[in-house]
C-alpha cells in the first residue's frame, strides 16, 4: 500500500462511516447520562472503602494504644497511624493529577506533555506507596499482635524464624515485579516527553 | 448557551471523527467502545465552553483527541456501559469485505507509529492543512512539516516490509 493509496483508501473510508447515521437522540443522551453515572461510581466506591479502613484502623490503634507496652510496639502502632493518614491522601492526589489535563483548554501537545510527566509521578508515587504499604502491613501486624492477641512477636522467636525469610522472600518478588512495571511506564513516558522537544 | 438539541445534532453530523480517532487509539473493541463513550461525554460536558471561533469540527478533534491522550492512563476498571458494540461494527456493514481488509491494514500501519504521531497523521488525512493540524495540535507549523516528513518516511519503511 503506497501512501497516495493510503490517502485514498482513507477518504473512501470517511465518506462511507460519514454516509452512515448510526447515533440516534436516545443514543447520545444515553452516552452521556451513563458515563457521568459511572464516574460518580468509579470515584466514590474504590477510594471511599480504602479510606474508611484506614482510618477505623487509625481509630482501633490509637483507641487500644495503650496496650503497646515496649517502646518498639509503640513505634510501630506509631507509624502504621501516621501512614494510614498520609495514604489516603496521596492516593486522592495522584487521582487528582490523573485529571490534570483540560480537555476542551489543552491543545494535543499540552495533554501529551500532562500526560507523560502525569505518568512519571504517578508510578514513582505508585513504586514509593508500594514500599510505604509493605512496611506498615509489617508494622500492623506487630502491632495489632499485641493489641489482639496479647503477642510481643520480637519474644516468638521460633516464628520469627521462618516469618522474616519468607517476609524477604515476598517482598523480593514484589520488588522485582514492581521495578519492572515502574521502568516500562517510565522509558515509555519519556519517550512521549523527548519526541515532544524533537 | 448551546441546547441539547445543537449538541445531538453537531454529533450527529460530525460522528465519523469520534469513530476514526477511537479506532486509532484503541487496541479492541471494549477499549473503543469505552473511548467513544468517554468522547461524547466529554464533548458534552465541554460543549458550552465553545464558541464558534473555529468550525465545530476543529473543535470536536481537540476534545477527541485530548479524550484519547487523558484516557491512555485510566486503569481499566469500567462500570456498566451503553452497548454500542454493533454500532461500532455497523460502520463498515455496507463496505465490501477486500475493503475492510484494506481498512484493517491501513489502522494497523498508522498504529505501529508514535503517539504523538498518530494524531498528527489522523489530522493530515483527514485533509487538514498544516495551519489546522497546528491550530489544534499546538505544534507550529514548520514543526508539522518537519513530523510530517519524517512519518511518511516512517509508514513508507513500514509499507515496505
Amino acid at each position: 500500500m503506497e501512501l497516495e493509496e493510503m490517502k485514498s483508501l482513507w477518504n473512501d473510508m470517511s465518506q462511507k462511516v460519514d454516509q452512515q447515521k448510526v447515533l440516534t437522540d436516545k443514543l447520545i443522551i444515553d452516552l452521556t447520562q451513563e458515563r457521568y453515572e459511572n464516574k460518580l461510581r468509579h470515584i466514590s466506591i474504590p477510594e471511599t472503602i480504602a479510606a474508611l479502613i484506614c482510618f477505623a484502623v487509625v481509630i482501633y490503634l490509637i483507641s487500644n494504644f495503650g496496650l503497646l507496652d515496649v517502646w518498639y510496639l509503640q513505634l510501630s502502632g506509631a507509624i502504621t497511624i501516621i501512614s494510614c493518614l498520609i495514604l489516603p491522601i496521596l492516593s486522592l492526589k495522584s487521582i487528582q493529577q490523573m485529571k490534570a489535563i483540560n480537555i476542551s483548554k489543552n491543545t494535543y501537545k499540552e495533554s501529551l506533555t500532562k500526560y507523560a510527566k502525569g505518568e512519571t509521578r504517578f508510578m514513582l508515587l505508585q513504586k514509593i506507596s508500594f514500599y510505604v504499604s509493605f512496611l506498615v502491613l509489617i508494622l500492623s501486624v506487630i502491632a495489632f499482635s499485641k493489641i489482639m492477641k496479647g503477642i510481643d512477636v520480637f519474644t516468638v522467636t521460633e516464628k520469627l524464624n521462618w516469618l522474616v525469610p519468607s517476609g524477604i522472600g515476598v517482598l523480593y518478588i514484589f520488588t522485582q515485579w514492581v521495578l519492572k512495571k515502574y521502568k516500562k511506564a517510565t522509558t515509555s513516558a519519556n519517550n512521549i516527553l523527548k519526541e515532544l522537544e524533537l | 448557551m448551546h441546547t441539547k438539541k445543537e449538541f445531538i445534532q453537531d454529533i450527529k453530523e460530525n460522528e465519523g471523527i469520534i469513530y476514526k480517532v477511537t479506532r486509532i487509539y484503541s487496541n479492541n473493541t471494549e477499549d473503543q467502545n469505552d473511548l467513544y463513550q468517554e468522547i461524547v461525554y466529554q464533548l458534552w460536558k465541554s460543549y458550552n465552553s465553545f464558541k464558534g471561533n473555529s468550525k465545530i469540527s476543529t473543535w470536536m478533534y481537540r476534545i477527541a483527541l485530548n479524550t484519547a491522550i487523558s484516557n491512555l492512563k485510566k486503569e481499566k476498571r469500567r462500570g456498566s456501559q451503553v452497548s454500542i458494540d454493533n454500532l461500532l461494527l455497523n460502520q463498515m456493514n455496507e463496505v465490501d469485505t477486500v475493503m475492510v481488509e484494506r481498512i484493517t491494514l491501513l489502522y494497523a500501519h498508522i498504529k505501529e507509529l508514535s503517539i504523538v504521531e498518530r494524531g498528527i497523521i489522523l489530522l493530515h488525512l483527514e485533509g487538514k492543512n498544516y495551519d489546522e493540524i497546528a491550530t489544534i495540535t499546538g505544534f507550529t507549523t514548520t514543526n508539522i512539516g518537519t513530523r510530517l516528513a519524517r512519518i511518511k518516511q516512517k509508514l513508507k519503511t513500514q509499507i515496505k516490509k
